[in-house]
């Protein structure tokens, strides 16, 4: 028996042996696979070692996140400078905050100093946040004093992250110690809470910016909780916010989020609740408006037919975005569904708006199909598409304008100039001199081209404007040419090029233009020394004018400045200007004012009235 | 060979036992490792599509039937990690999760999510789900979005493209171009640039234009990214102002920044940004926008702000706090201007609240009416009248009965204007049944037949019909018809057989004459005129030409070559000829030049009246 066993044993050993040797040459053959699996896959990794892993602790144990094995940790990091080279945002966000799970508070201030060195500031920013709600979730106030010190802007973020955590933890103590921020701090701390516990009933909201000095910010609070809580509920939502005492057309932004939400999820026909609802008719306009302006992006035809049945209840505006958005699609359809509206004059401006948005996206098919319009929906359509060929090729467009009726011929020809001067301005500007088909209108044509003219060479643009034959009229080619760079705030440059203007209407405009543009901006000595440079026939009215618009715009000062005027003919017109405005004065000033024109004022009158109706 | 035989040897039976044990042992081990991995293999290539080059061809929805994960976590799970009072724990523990969870899974978490509350920590949640989910696959995650309400969209298209540019900015740029709706490219433009720090102002450009963002969004960026931007207010707010950008980009750019500080210091920041504008062309619109924007939040505290810090220099300012306050509390906004020192401010103030208000709510200004001083109260109900968009039948008579004569030649066509617009029987009926001898009928008819569409047209002759006319009378048709000839001549020559007598026919002649004369609409009278019969059509040539004349022969000379026909031309060039000889202004050479236009009949006419006029 003995040896029986002992002869079984002899068979066994080299076969277990075998199996064993096979076991570890598999175990070794499986790891290296998985391994290089991993290596391919980062996610499946939870799957192989799923099976092993235990299962988790108590969601919010902070051991549990350490034993599970995930796609994302790294245990070797413990620096700054190796999460910032980790490429995902995401990533790098939930390495850092596996980081921050093993330190404590020294730990993560280390890590917070850490963080001043890293370049980029967004970047900077949402590290530290991690870091600073680690912090606020171990002692909020130490957190907050924590950030001190970082410049204001910094700050504000970390005081969100503290007041986040704060306000759920200890809400009194929270605002407690929000009393004792700064004034600017305290809105910052207010809008936070009321993002952060939107389970707090209005009431208290309301207490609570009273208490923190922003009692005018509740109403906007309550509102933008109402509009957020939309996502989950918009019929509870709308219901609330017509509800609740503030006038509807104040609301109109909100109104139209939680009815967006709201068709949203219970599909378009909700507009008829929502109209029927609003009852103020510019309300229901602009809501419905802009509802279907959102609609009309998906589904033009769709708002087609809700504007028409809604047409009833608001006006013709809400067509237009429907109707634009249409004909760039498929304008014939469009023009279709536009000619059955009843109303005529509503029919006219939506076939314009198409013919007008067909010139844009097919100029060449909108040509071809111009007769299906009416006839100023023709011209304008027309010009437009006139206009956008001469974006590509603007001889194209010239070679249109010689077959339009000649009363179509300067529109058209502006609009080529218009966009040919974008590209080449010197090309428009020598088809407007050389082309007889244009010369009756070479002066309005100008007026187009100037203006990229004057943004590419002010001196040129000028030279240009003097080079044409003398204009009389106060809107000339030099007087655009300052008005251009005014409107552009480029005061120097205009001052610089007024002494080159011609006597004239033009020259004069100009001057009191620049000049009016110095008072309000307070460079007076300037503006009323430009008078030296025009002609003493025009020197009194120029003055007349700035003295006029001084009065107007700051009538203190000027009364503070009449003493200092050089002489008394320009004392008495400044005294005129203020004669003008004396509603602005003091008693005493408007007695001034009168004793220098010479007048007195009949005490009987109401001192709010202008002198010049004293007798 | 022969030694390793001899080493063979000695092992015998025992090797082979070895050997077979081996390779049974492997076969099973490999068999089962197989079965058991297969799906792992399968799942890890599924899950990360983009890692193994399927991100192009993947599914838009993944498979749903993974067999390790279905059903792993479930609702009760998530509720326990939205519930801990530390948000530094509870994100911990949701990281943990999603780091062992797949696409479907995390999917289903965010469905689940949307159960959560407060709201504010299903925000957070639903954030950090989002972001993994962007870090699996940003398209799919996209996808998703699609059909959530507009809020639910753009944070999460903010999530993804976070996450997307972090990683491959190309691929997030070139899926953004193709994002709809379009206001989601911008999210996704804004998420990008903030995460990608590394671009420079020249890639943000280069994207946005891809994006096909307008030049304002896209300065408004690269300003919100510059790092002065997070230094401070002020560093980014003095950039801004002294950089050399075109005037409206800076304009644009400065409001953006202005309205970011305001959110953040509120009015305070006001105070601060008006210190440094001082060209006042900025300066202007800069507050002004800045105004708006605080009252949008607090309209009593911005309204008492700038009265104090504007009324002297800026009162449009004051006015623009007043708007937003009468929008959303009337009542408490008037009575504060009540509470002003009695002067032209609080007189400005008054009317500005009355336009305001009857803008948006004219009823509860007719209601509200002893809130205003006595001497506005007309002022006040003549603006609310017209803006009524809902009056009864009822009411505009009750209307006309009280208000003295001299209020209703105000309100009632102001009414009428209106009336028509949404009621436009009731008030051609209104209208018949109740005019006054002091209001005559074609007084009211111009308010109520101005932009006449032939629908309304045939409505109000059907009406008008109804009533019996005597000879002596004139019609109100008369009216109808004259009016319908601005839009509709055809309809209008169609309408003449309706007219019912001569007088009637006669004082429509003479409206139309009237109208198209002074319009110079020489096409409109002409097409009308030809559809007469020849006495008819000269008396109604010879009143439309009586007033289009200038008494300016020379004017009237060169329109003459514009009419288009010899008929109409020969009247006209009679009556010139016949007025240049009363006034004495009349030249041989264009007397001359006017005889060629004279048809025989007419120089026969013109000779006799030549001679009529001598005696």
């Amino acid at each position: 028996m003995a040896d029986r066993n002992l002869q079984v044993l002899k068979t066994a050993v080299p076969a277990l042996a075998g199996a064993g040797a096979a076991c570890v040459i598999f175990a070794f053959a499986a790891l290296t696979i998985v391994q290089l699996s991993r290596h391919a896959d980062p996610a499946s990794v939870k799957t192989s070692e799923e099976a092993s892993a235990p299962k988790h602790n108590d969601i919010g144990q902070s051991e549990a996140h350490k034993e599970g094995t995930n796609r994302f940790s790294d245990p070797n990091l413990s620096r700054i400078e190796e999460i910032v080279e980790i490429e995902s945002d995401y990533l790098r966000t939930v390495t850092l905050r596996r980081m921050l799970a093993d330190l404590d508070e020294q730990g993560a201030l280390e890590l917070l100093d850490q963080t001043e060195a890293v370049a980029y500031p967004n970047l900077r920013q949402r590290l530290q946040n991690e870091i600073v709600r680690k912090l606020a979730s171990i002692d909020p106030l130490r957190a907050l004093n924590r950030t001190e010190d970082v410049p204001k802007l910094r700050r504000k973020h970390f005081i969100e992250v503290v007041y986040e955590e704060w306000s759920r933890a200890n809400l009194k103590e929270a605002v407690a110690h929000a009393r004792t921020l700064a004034y600017e701090e305290r809105l910052t701390v207010l809008k936070t809470i009321s993002r952060t516990r939107d389970d707090l009933p209005s009431a208290s909201l309301s207490e609570l910016a009273h208490a923190l000095g922003y009692g005018g910010m509740a109403t906007r609070l309550m509102e933008d909780s109402i509009v957020d809580s939309a996502r989950i509920d918009p019929r509870d939502s709308w219901n609330q916010i017509l509800k609740d005492p503030w006038r509807d057309y104040s609301q109109i932004w909100s109104l139209v989020k939680i009815a967006d939400a709201w068709i949203t999820q219970e599909g378009p026909d909700v507009l008829f609740q929502i109209a029927d609802q609003l009852t103020n008719h510019l309300t229901r306009t602009e809501v419905v408006r802009r509802l279907l302006e959102n609609m009309s992006a998906d589904d033009a035809p769709g708002a087609f037919d809700y504007a028409r049945a809604l047409y009833e209840q608001t006006d013709g505006s809400i067509f237009r975005t429907t109707v634009f958005r249409w004909a760039a699609v498929d304008p014939r359809s469009a023009i279709k569904a536009v000619s059955t509206l009843d109303d005529g004059a509503l029919r006219l401006k939506m076939l314009e708006t198409i013919a007008d948005r067909w010139a844009q996206v097919d100029p060449e098919e909108l040509l071809r199909n111009i007769k299906a319009f009416p006839k100023t929906a023709q011209m304008r359509g027309r010009g437009f598409a006139i206009g956008e060929i001469a974006k590509t090729s603007p001889k194209d467009a010239i070679a249109r304008v010689a077959l339009l009726p000649s009363d179509e011929v300067e529109n058209a020809a502006k609009n080529i100039v218009y966009w040919w001067s974008m590209k080449s301005v010197q090309e428009a500007v020598d088809w407007i001199q050389e082309d007889p088909m244009v010369r009756d209108h070479r002066k309005s044509l100008f007026g187009v081209v100037l203006r990229e003219l004057v943004r590419k060479d002010p001196e040129d643009a000028m030279q240009f404007a003097l080079d044409q034959p003398a204009d009389s009229s106060r809107r000339n080619l030099e007087y655009q040419v300052i008005s251009t760079l005014v409107s552009d705030n480029k005061i120097e440059e205009s001052l610089s090029l007024l002494p080159r203007m011609r006597d004239g209407e033009g020259q004069f405009s100009a001057f009191v233009l620049v000049g009016i543009n110095l008072i309000v901006n307070k460079e007076t000595d300037r503006a009323l020394g430009l008078g030296e440079l025009l002609a003493n026939s025009r020197r009194e009215a120029f003055q007349m004018r700035l003295f006029r618009a001084w009065a107007y715009n700051d009538s203190q000062a000027l009364v503070h400045s009449i003493d200092e005027l050089p002489d008394q003919e320009t004392k008495l017109l400044a005294a005129d200007a203020l004669a003008h405005y004396a509603n602005t004065l003091t008693e005493d000033q408007i007695e001034y004012v009168n004793s220098l024109i010479g007048r007195k004022p009949d005490r009987q009158q109401d001192p709010n009235t202008s002198v010049h109706s004293y007798p | 060979m022969k030694k390793v035989n001899s080493q063979m040897k000695p092992l015998g039976g025992r090797g082979v036992h070895f050997v077979t044990s081996f390779a049974i042992t492997s076969l099973i081990l490999a068999v089962g490792f197989l079965i058991v991995w297969s799906p792992y293999t399968k799942e890890s290539v599924e899950e990360n599509p983009k890692e193994f080059g399927l991100m192009e061809t993947v599914s838009p929805v993944p498979e749903s039937n993974f067999p390790l994960f279905e059903g792993s976590i479930d609702s009760q799970r998530l509720a326990s990690l939205s519930t801990g009072e530390n948000s530094f724990e509870r994100v911990l523990a949701l990281d943990d999760v999603l780091a062992r969870a797949d696409f479907v899974l995390v999917n289903e978490l965010y469905v689940e999510s949307s159960l959560i509350s407060p709201t504010s920590v299903r925000d957070a949640v639903q954030g950090q789900i989002l972001q993994c989910l962007a870090s699996i696959d940003p398209v799919q995650t996209l996808n998703l979005l699609e059909g959530e309400p507009r809020l639910m969209q753009e944070r999460g298209a903010e999530a993804v493209f976070q996450e997307w540019a972090s990683t491959d900015l190309d691929s997030a740029v070139e899926h953004a171009s193709t994002l709809s709706p379009f206001f989601l490219r911008e999210i996704a433009l804004g998420a990008m640039v903030e995460v990608r720090e590394d671009l420079r102002d020249s890639d943000i450009e280069r994207i946005g234009r891809i994006l096909k963002q307008s030049d304002f969004e896209i300065q408004d960026l690269i300003t919100k990214n510059d790092p002065a931007a997070q230094e401070g207010h002020d560093e980014i707010w003095n950039k801004t102002l002294n950089s050399n950008r075109p005037f409206n980009l800076k304009y644009s750019a400065l409001t953006r920044l202005a309205w970011r500080r305001i959110d953040q210091e509120g009015l305070n920041a006001i105070e601060a940004l008006s210190e440094s504008l001082t060209d006042w062309r900025t300066r202007r619109g800069v507050l002004r926008e800045s105004i708006r924007w605080a009252a949008q939040s607090d309209p009593k505290s911005t309204f008492e702000f700038a009265l104090s810090s504007f009324r002297e220099t800026e009162l449009h300012l004051v006015s623009d706090a007043l708007k937003h306050w009468i929008e959303r509390e009337p009542e408490n906004a008037i009575n504060a201007i009540s509470q002003l020192e009695p002067n032209r401010l609080q007189t400005e103030l008054y009317r500005n609240a009355i336009s305001y208000w009857t803008n948006y709510a004219p009823r509860e200004v007719l209601s509200n009416l002893e809130l205003f001083p006595s001497e506005l109260r007309t002022k006040a109900q003549r603006e609310a009248f017209p803006k009524i968009r809902d009056f009864s039948v009822q009411e505009v008579t009750q209307l006309a009965s009280k208000a003295s004569d001299s209020d209703n030649v105000f309100n009632l066509p102001a009414v009428l204007g209106t009336w028509k617009n949404y009621a436009f029987e009731d008030a051609v009926d209104w209208v018949l049944e109740n005019s006054e001898p002091d209001l005559p009928l074609w007084f009211l008819a111009r308010q109520l037949f101005d932009n006449l569409t032939p629908t309304n047209a045939e409505l109000a002759l059907k009406r008008i019909l109804r009533d019996p006319l005597d000879e002596r009378e004139v019609g109100f048709e008369a009216y109808v018809v004259a009016h319908l000839v601005e839009t509709d001549v055809d309809a209008a020559i169609e309408s003449l057989p309706r007219i019912r007598n001569d007088k009637t026919r006669d004082e429509t002649f003479k409206q139309i004459a009237l109208w198209v004369g002074l319009r110079n609409q020489w096409d409109t009278v002409w097409r009308f005129g030809s559809r007469l019969p020849k006495s008819q059509r000269t008396s109604f040539y010879d009143e439309a030409i009586l007033h289009w004349k200038t008494h300016d022969p020379n004017k009237d000379l060169a329109r003459i070559e514009e009419l288009p026909s010899t008929e109409l031309q020969s009247r006209a060039a009679m009556w010139i000829i016949e007025y240049g000889h009363a006034f004495g202004n009349l030249s041989q050479i264009d007397e001359a030049k006017l005889g060629e236009y004279l048809t025989d009949e007419d120089r026969e006419e013109s000779a006799r009246r030549e001679i009529r006029l001598t005696h």
